[in-house]
């Protein structure tokens, strides 16, 4: 998992489950490179609660579960301030399932009334 | 261009933004201090000779010494700490200003080369040189100071207002772009605010009963309270209306520039202008060290809104209508002679 490129590159071995990867790690690796410049996307970074923390921002809108987070994600496009999410809808998957982990990470009392996600940790 | 392809850096205990924030703004507060700094202890100086009031050599030493000891060092190392933050958190767009602007910061480092070494022979100087050769040396300094903040608010205003850089791709354009005479003259004088708080206490470090500690704090009062009303006036009728229209919207959305930092650009324009006035008016009262201090802690607060303001209405990108915050390119540009090709769509497929 270390050696997980940059950006997943179009047939690179980490690009699908067919890679033998976990996902929610692959999606980790889309979530900090797309979002990490603005949002905070980890605990490592959430000290003090951290920058427009996506963790409480999803909770917040109630979306803590990956199907939620992944139409959301697709959603996101109305804002002058933030540029749509791109990726292959392959990515945008793994990118909300990485999501629903990491608010489950920061807020474990959403862990029990969300439905468990095959492919978490 | 080559795809930058770097690891990611999310930030360490706090978020990559506040770190650089904290570190940038530090940097301001110091390299404005001593920019203004420079202007005005000449500013003194000649006034010393003119006036023949020898006395006002002694604050001018002592706010020399401060200002090498402190300002220009803690300054100074804040500057390579923006080049380390920025580097570790968005390397692609740091890498899209030196493309441009390599020889730009070539020539700023020679002003600063002058500047910094200035600061050195000016406070060494002192009583061993002719007075009038001594004030030169003053003025130097003053001038290089000037030369390295004309320069890097070329780049500074680029990263918001790139205007017809976007059509023509040439440096020149990005250098000269629709923001950066208001912004060079806006932080000239507002520069004077930050120096005057400073000078009020540095004079308070004078014993009591020193016949410059009043005289300067006075002088402090005046020349930062012309500069801090000509500063705000420059933003507010100069600087603002000749922001791009996405930097205009995007100031008036609470969700990305909150209330909180309007009131800290308030209330650091109010209290800076409270002790100036002060200063100007009843000098006794606040040639005190804890006001210095305080006020200057206050102008810190006020600089952070200012300064975080500013580098917010160019959300979502880094370089307006060019590389997103996070650093993807967004739109196909075409500069004639080579073309930049969008890779967000490629990245869908």
């Amino acid at each position: 998992m270390k050696s997980l490129p940059f950006a997943v590159a179009k047939g690179a071995p980490a690009a699908g489950p067919a890679g033998g990867l976990d996902p929610v790690e692959t999606g980790r690796s889309l979530v900090a490179l797309q979002c990490s410049s603005c949002h905070t996307v980890s605990k490592a970074t959430a000290f003090l609660g951290g920058n427009r923390n996506l963790a409480a921002i999803l909770k917040r809108r109630g979306m803590t579960d990956a199907a939620a987070i992944e139409v959301y994600l697709n959603a996101i496009g109305g804002f002058p301030y933030m540029h749509p999410v791109v990726g292959t809808p392959e990515e945008r998957r793994y990118m909300a399932q990485y999501l629903e982990r990491f608010v489950k990470e920061a807020y474990p009392e959403a862990a029990q009334t969300a439905r468990p996600q095959a492919g978490g940790r | 261009m080559e795809k930058g392809r770097y690891p990611v850096w999310e930030g360490f205990l706090v978020h990559g933004a506040i770190l650089i924030g904290v570190v940038a703004v530090l940097h301001v507060v110091f390299s404005h201090l001593t920019v203004a700094a420079t202007w005005f202890n000449w500013w003194v100086e000649r006034k010393a000779l003119v006036e023949n009031k020898p006395y006002l050599q002694d604050y001018l030493k002592a706010s020399a010494l401060r200002l090498l000891m402190f300002a220009y060092t803690i300054g100074a190392m804040m500057g390579v700490g923006i080049w380390f933050s920025v580097t570790a958190s968005n390397p692609r767009s740091i890498g899209a200003l030196i493309h441009n602007f390599v020889f730009y910061w070539a020539a700023e480092w020679f002003w600063f080369i002058i500047d910094v070494f200035g600061i050195a022979v000016y406070y060494y100087t002192f009583g061993r040189v002719n007075p009038r050769t001594h004030a030169r040396i003053g003025l130097i300094l003053a001038l290089a100071a000037a030369g390295t903040l004309a320069i890097i608010v070329g780049i500074l205003g680029f990263k918001l207002s790139p205007g017809h850089w976007l059509q023509t791709g040439l440096s020149l354009d990005g250098f000269y772009n629709p923001t950066y005479w208001p912004m060079l003259f806006a932080r000239f004088a507002l520069m004077f605010a930050i120096t005057g708080l400073y000078a009020i206490l540095v004079a308070a470090t004078l014993p009591k009963d020193h016949p410059a500690r009043l005289e300067v704090t006075q002088l402090a009062g005046k020349v930062g309270l012309v500069g801090l009303a000509v500063g705000v006036a420059l933003v507010l009728f100069w600087y603002v209306p000749q922001l791009p229209q996405h930097a205009r919207q995007v100031l008036g959305i609470p969700l990305v520039i909150q209330p909180v930092f309007f009131h800290k650009m308030l209330l650091g324009v109010a209290a800076t202008a409270l002790v100036l006035l002060l200063a100007f008016l009843a000098p006794r009262a606040v040639s005190r060290r804890a006001v210095g201090f305080l006020a200057l802690a206050v102008a810190f607060l006020g600089l952070f809104g200012a300064e975080r303001t500013r580098e917010a209405i160019r959300k979502p990108d880094l370089i307006l209508g060019y590389l997103a915050a996070n650093q993807i390119l967004w739109v196909d540009l075409d500069f004639g002679s080579r073309k930049i090709q969008a890779e967000a769509p490629r990245l869908d497929q």
